[in-house]
């Protein structure tokens, strides 16, 4: 029976891990937008205030089920980076704050603490021309674009790790 | 009496209209390829031609047809999947050729005086490219207008940043338009893009936003309450966008 499981569970993680979308290289070049936003607790954000870091920009809502879904796993990978100058700004598209602080609590298992930008007119979201929801960018430390991803995906992967690792400046790998 | 009697006549005749059970038919459109068609009917003047999109013909559809023929418009859905022996699937969707709707365009200009089409996602492309191969060949306006719930034109999901590169078909084509596109969608935010590109084959485009709507908020095994409420009521809206075709508020109302 057990073996059963073990099986079972080793189908299972390899179907999802099949599922999961790999990150696409980009050609690096400057970000399409400053992504110039306030937070849930209204304070202002910009991308150059996190020149020197890693960055992983979310474009989502939550009314959008892959969102939603692999948002653990976003809150799992800044916990794996949690020492290394790696940040993530998930821009929420066109909703109000108490949507996103009932999704916030909804969210029983996992306690979101990463930054949430709010896009209340779509501005970022024509400036980077998101058609997909989720879209994901990740930006190295001089700002330059260097991966995206159309849909959602267990951010938490070794292999999606490693990708973003790759991008640390070279003192905080050492 | 005599006018009593006119008033039964008519109160009959109307009762039957109303109620009047669809007829299934199949339209030879090719050798071996008869595309069946769910026909509701309610007169010759105004008949909507209902495209699937690539999730197929739905049960909402049909629903929402037998609503629009009590309220005076003849619907016909036609399955296009079926008739060419595909499995409901977005490729197979790719896989049937314009002609099919051009064809059901024509054996629907015989016996109607305004044809408006309606699809929604993906089979707006397969609609427009159809309608454009059918007044190619034809002189009349007797295609009306085009109603295309959440329309997926794109050529392809654009990568980052990337402008969005929209099918030809949308350059190309010329009619009335009325785009309905919920607000909680990416596509919401780029509509002007959208119309830009339909603009530039003369198409005339309305857009109507959807408070609250997600994209396919008619097909989703996952609707809120308030997309169910509003698949319930889609009658009301495809009436209303048909009233307000840019182009054909004369011939519709």
């Amino acid at each position: 029976m057990k073996w059963a499981s073990a099986v079972l569970l080793s189908l299972a993680l390899s179907a999802s891990a099949a599922n999961a979308k790999e990150l696409k290289p980009l050609t690096p070049r400057d970000a399409p937008g400053t992504l110039a936003l306030k937070d849930l607790d209204g304070k202002p954000h910009t991308l150059a205030d996190y020149k020197g870091r890693v960055v992983l920009i979310n474009f989502w809502a939550t009314w959008c089920p892959p969102c939603r879904a692999e948002m653990p796993s976003m809150q799992r990978l800044k916990q794996a980076m949690k020492d290394k100058p790696f940040t993530i700004l998930a821009v929420d598209m066109a909703e109000s704050e108490a949507d996103v602080r009932q999704f916030l609590k909804d969210i029983k298992d996992t306690q979101l603490d990463f930054t949430i930008l709010m896009d209340k007119d779509g501005k970022a979201l024509k400036e980077w021309k998101v058609f997909v929801f989720p879209t994901s960018y990740v930006l190295d430390a001089e700002g330059k674009l260097r991966y995206s991803l159309l849909g959602s995906t267990e951010w938490d992967e070794f292999d999606t790790l490693k990708k973003i690792e790759a991008l640390l400046p070279q003192t905080a790998v050492q | 009496m005599k006018s009593f009697r006119a008033l039964l006549c008519i109160f009959l005749l109307s009762s039957t209209l109303a109620f009047a059970a669809p007829e299934s038919q199949t339209l030879l459109v090719a050798p071996n390829v008869e595309i069946p068609v769910t026909r509701y009917n309610a007169g010759k003047r105004n008949l909507i031609l209902w495209l699937p999109s690539e999730n197929g013909v739905v049960q909402t559809e049909h629903d929402t047809a037998a609503k629009l023929a009590r309220r005076g418009y003849s619907v016909w859905v036609a399955d296009l999947f079926v008739a060419r022996f595909l499995p409901v699937a977005p490729s197979s969707l790719e896989a049937i050729p314009a002609t099919d709707v051009a064809s059901l365009i024509q054996t629907a200009s015989k016996q109607h005086r305004n044809i408006f089409l309606v699809s929604s996602g993906r089979g707006a492309a397969l609609t427009l490219s159809g309608a454009q191969l059918w007044q190619a060949q034809h002189r009349t306006r007797r295609i009306a207008g085009a109603v295309l719930l959440f329309p997926n034109l794109l050529a392809r999901s654009p990568d980052a940043g990337e402008d969005a590169t929209y099918l030809p078909i949308t350059r190309q084509t010329r009619l009335p338009i009325v785009i309905l596109q919920g607000d909680k969608s990416p596509w919401h935010w780029q509509l002007d893009t959208l119309k830009q590109q339909l603009a530039q084959g003369g198409s005339c485009v309305v857009i109507k936003n959807l408070p609250g709507m997600r994209d396919r908020f008619y097909l989703r095994e996952d609707a809120l309450p308030r997309e169910k409420e509003l698949a319930d009521r889609l009658d009301l809206l495809i009436q209303d966008a048909i009233k307000n075709l840019p182009a054909s508020k004369r011939k519709s109302s």
